[in-house]
């Protein structure tokens, strides 16, 4: 059969008929029922998946505890790997719950089999609320607008070699337009450079932090040595944000944020198991109403935290897309891992005829429409500030690119996160390929890291670019612990909703 | 057992056309309008709109003549009322595509009640958008600088300026949004050729078809066409606003410059198409009778993108302002200060009120269902868009980095007269698409109905006009 004709028997299948008979409005979701036996959709005792969490576990255990060794190790380094790591993981997560929330506002019924996996997913949202709690007891290493950041750069500065700081400070200048070359702009700035070639431990932890080195935490002999007109107005600046950037209100945020996470990822999850017993159809009506509320309080706390743990690495820095652009990265990445971890699944034996190729036709088309919105909003970021070269704006693609290695990573993303996904995905072919699809979301979520790593780590400014075994056992860490939590909770509950009234639409669903 | 596509009642699903309609009812409706005897309302409508076009005419003419100055643009604030339609009307055009293209690809089968309407619209919108930048120039004998054309000096256009994307963007946008309407007008075109007994009539409608057949084969080339242009006009849908919020967004003035605009603009854009889409359909069901074809149900599915799309332009005023302060900026917190408490404040509250929280109303059924509201909602939603482009332009430009240039701006009677005017115009020519063309996509339409269901065997006695005293719209929703 020809596409075309595939097509219009799709479309005339959706197509409605009037009115149910009284006897046809006896409970479809009952007809579900006899189908449908829980116990047919949870994991077995033998299989893989029912014991991954074991795995996931050992891994999360290995890594934080070596991560807790990062620690001890180099209390910096430690912070900023720390922080990219639960970023990291953080933001698939907080892309599975909105997975289930685009579903249930939309009415979906072609992805229901696929939900209970993002459900499940996001329901490990609230492990994040304990692992936020490196970052908090770090953020004098992370954060420069935090009052007593000093202590943490005296820390910093004993370890480090004077030499490396030349790159580092050179990264510290705040960009002062884009046609100049780094070299250029050096005469410009006499009085950074005078701190960057100038010797004592206490000039270096200015440079450490990239251009969120102007701080307000210079005591009064120190300004009128350097009498830096910048660092002073960014000083100022720093101080004008002091109702939104301090530790208090800092701290109530994440707990407010990791809160409604939590909660969002168990309410969805609950209400959903709960129809898998009930077969109620007034759960499905309830959670698409509870959607729209919830929709508004992802996209706030999200926009926010993305805000405080990410941008504000850059106190000076600002842009009001940076909520959208960090949301793009949470959707992609879902779509691949919701893509990989259900194929996974698969591939035990379970869930074969359940999700089949036109469901990952949908997920890759999805997934293929958020790779192209994650480009137009990163262009959109890039070329506004690029093409107004805004001081304050300017410094953030500077710090990522006139350092060779951040260069190549910039770089990398335009061609390895937008470009080689494009021409791979957007065929029909490869969407329906399940290798090649799973590959490209392979590619994808690794991508994502790579995307969240160029967002955090070059703050962190020692060296420009450096990988450390750090950054590695804090992915493991957090990722472990994460996937742990939610691979339990995978083997204990049904794997497709079957309350759910729309579960025939997902199991006789087909593409056009 | 039952189909899965059943609708299912236990969570508020009801058929996407009223019980009763059939193939034959919806040619009829909506074939009868064209040819019919014109209604005097029409008439009367047309002459009024006749009216405002010669008004457009006159005011173009005077400007032509006279030159710019007629118009209230002057220092500091060089783009007015000129710029602010033309952002307002591309805006409008927004619907039309989105719901042709990209409702189309999410397979939302209500969309074939309102694309004709809405697309028909979009060309209309556009139109009289394009007209703006045409007479803005000022000299309009020079309107081909605006294209890239090298004058006699072999001078080319600015590639790197937003304004040159501009052109591209909305000539692009304007080509394949009238091919789309094209190619999804040719079945149609092809019905009233076929029911059409007026020689002249069949002439013209069967030149306007192309030799339709409505084969297999011509079929496939069609569905295989409407696809394709429905994938190309889906990046328009996004590409053309973000250009045109590039015009401001590449400046460093405080008002302009700042990273979300692209999408902020491109969802203000089809919040406000989606508000005129409704303002029209409103009067069309009414007049035309076709409302078992646009239910209750259409119009609140328009609620529903229109409550997403003011929520996220509300998302966008909170994030300027949210950063406005954050940036600790003297400028960025000036010009959010001043949005509010300066002297255009009676700008920015119908701005905020009728785009971000108006439209928050549509979270409640009733007024979702209730046809008085709504009429008033949606011609809100349209003024408080064009205040928001007001805002931005002359809210942004009037008081600039030198405080001793700081002005004023007043439109004058030009100014007003011209924008009537590009309204006379689109109307003109939306009556003549209603009176002349199906106004909604018949062939479509019928794909939607029960009997094009290949699954209804099971239920054979609803295909027929039986059912027709059952209103699904009146049916109490369980749960609800």
């Amino acid at each position: 059969m020809s596409d075309d004709n595939e097509k219009k028997t799709e479309e005339k299948k959706v197509a409605v008929v009037p009115k149910a008979k009284p006897s046809e409005k006896a409970d479809i979701a009952a007809k579900n029922t006899d189908k449908h036996k829980a116990g047919e959709y949870v994991l077995r005792e033998g299989n893989t998946w029912a014991n991954a969490w074991k795995f996931a576990a050992g891994v999360g255990a290995l890594g934080l505890a070596l991560s807790a060794a990062g620690w001890m190790n180099d209390p910096r380094r430690f912070a900023f790997s720390y922080l990219f790591a639960f970023m990291a993981v953080l933001t698939p997560a907080l892309g599975t719950l909105f997975f289930v929330l685009q579903q249930h506002l939309t009415s979906s019924g072609w992805s229901v089999t696929i939900r209970r996996t993002a459900e499940l997913f996001a329901s490990g949202l609230i492990v994040f609320a304990i692992l936020f709690l490196p970052v908090w007891m770090t953020r004098a290493k992370l954060f420069p607008w935090v009052e007593g950041g000093e202590a943490a750069r005296a820390e910093v500065g004993h370890g480090e070699a004077a030499a490396t700081h030349t790159t580092a400070a050179e990264l510290a200048q705040p960009a002062t337009g884009q046609d100049e070359a780094p070299g250029q702009r050096r005469p410009q700035h006499e009085p950074a450079g005078a701190e960057m070639t100038g010797p004592g431990a206490d000039h270096a932890p200015h440079a450490e932090h990239g251009p969120g080195a102007h701080e307000p935490v210079l005591n009064a002999n120190e300004r009128g040595e350097h009498g830096d007109p910048e660092e002073l107005e960014a000083e100022h600046t720093v101080h004008l944000k002091r109702g939104y950037l301090n530790e208090g209100f800092f701290g109530i945020r994440a707990i407010v944020y990791l809160a409604i996470w939590a909660w969002l990822g168990f309410a969805f999850l609950g209400r959903s198991t709960k129809q898998d017993t009930t077969k109620d159809p007034k759960i499905t009506v309830g959670l698409r109403r509870f959607s729209c509320a919830a929709v508004y309080l992802f996209g706030f706390t999200l926009t926010f935290a993305a805000f405080d743990w990410v941008m504000s690495l850059e106190p000076l820095w600002y842009s009001t897309i940076f909520g959208v652009y960090v949301f793009a990265g949470c959707a992609v990445s879902a779509y691949a891992l919701l893509i990989l971890v259900t194929m996974g699944i698969r591939s035990s034996g379970v869930l074969v005829k359940e999700i089949n190729v036109e469901h990952y036709h949908d997920m890759g088309k999805l997934m293929f429409g958020f790779v192209v919105f994650w480009a137009y909003i990163a262009f959109a970021q890039f070329m506004l500030i690029w093409y107004a070269a805004i001081p304050e704006e300017v410094q953030f693609f500077h710090l990522r690119w006139d350092h060779g290695p951040w260069a190549t990573v910039s770089l990398a993303l335009i061609g390895l996160n937008f470009i080689v996904p494009f021409f791979l995905i957007i065929s029909r072919n490869t969407k329906r390929r399940l290798g090649v699809l799973a590959f490209g979301s392979a590619w994808l979520f690794i991508m994502h890291i790579v995307d969240v790593y160029w967002l955090v780590m070059p703050n962190f400014g020692q060296d420009g670019f450096n990988v450390s075994w750090i950054d590695l056992v804090c992915l493991l860490g957090v990722g472990g612990a994460y996937l742990a939590v939610v691979l339990y909770r995978m083997s204990t509950t049904p794997l497709i909703p079957i309350g759910d009234p729309r579960l025939q639409r997902a199991l006789q669903f087909e593409n056009a | 057992m039952a189909s899965p596509y059943l609708p299912i009642r236990e969570i508020g699903e009801i058929p996407l056309v009223r019980e009763g309609e059939t193939f034959q009812s919806i040619t009829d409706r909506i074939a009868r309008v064209t040819e019919d005897k014109t209604p005097r309302n029409w008439w009367i409508a047309f002459g009024i709109s006749l009216c405002f076009l010669g008004l457009l005419g006159v005011c173009v003419g005077y400007l032509l003549w006279e030159g710019v100055g007629v118009w209230g643009n002057n220092s500091p604030s060089y783009w007015g009322w000129d710029i602010t339609n033309f952002v307002w009307w591309i805006g409008i055009g927004h619907a039309g595509t989105l719901i042709s293209a990209i409702l189309f690809i999410f397979r939302q089968k209500w969309r074939t009640s309102i694309n004709r309407f809405s697309e028909a619209m979009t060309i209309f919108a556009v139109m009289c958008a394009g007209l703006y930048p045409g007479i803005h120039v000022g000299r309009a004998w020079y309107a081909y600088y605006m294209f890239p054309v090298p004058n006699q000096m072999s001078i080319w256009p600015n590639f790197k300026s937003p304004l040159m994307w501009d052109i591209f963007a909305v000539s692009t946008y304007f080509t394949v949004s009238l091919l789309f309407w094209y190619v999804g007008l040719i079945p149609d075109l092809a019905t009233l050729r076929d029911r059409s007994m007026n020689p002249r009539r069949q002439k013209v409608y069967g030149f306007l078809a192309l030799g339709w057949r409505g084969s297999n084969r011509a079929w496939q080339h069609y569905e295989r066409a409407y696809l394709i242009l429905a994938a190309i006009s889906t990046p328009l849908v996004l590409s053309v606003h973000s250009v045109v919020s590039f015009d401001f967004a590449t400046s460093v003035l405080p008002g302009w410059h700042t990273t979300i605009f692209p999408p902020y603009f491109v969802a203000g854009a089809v919040y406000s198409g989606f508000g005129l889409v409704m303002t029209l359909m409103l009067v069309a069901r009414l007049i035309y009778g076709v409302k078992s074809i646009v239910t209750t149900q259409h119009l609140e599915l328009m609620c529903k993108v229109m409550l997403l799309t003011s929520s996220l332009v509300g998302y966008a005023y909170a994030m300027e302002f949210f950063i406005a302060y954050y940036s600790g900026n003297t400028w960025e917190r000036a010009w959010a200060w001043m949005r509010i408490t300066g002297p255009y404040w009676w700008a920015w509250i119908p701005m905020v009120g009728f785009n971000a929280v108006l439209p928050q109303l549509f979270w409640f059924k009733f007024f979702r269902t209730n046809l008085a509201a709504l009429m008033v909602i949606s011609i809100l939603v349209n003024v408080g868009m064009w205040f928001e482009r007001f805002v931005i332009i002359v809210g942004s430009t009037y008081h600039d980095f030198i405080p001793g240039s700081w002005g004023y701006f007043r439109p004058t009677i030009i100014d007003i007269g011209t924008y009537a005017g590009t309204m006379g115009l689109f109307f003109t020519l939306f009556l003549l698409f209603l009176r002349w063309l199906p106004m909604i996509a018949i062939a479509e339409v019928k794909g939607v109905i029960p009997a094009s269901d290949p699954h209804g065997e099971e239920g054979h006695e609803y295909h027929s006009n039986e059912g027709g005293a059952h209103d699904p719209d009146l049916e109490p929703v369980p749960g609800e």
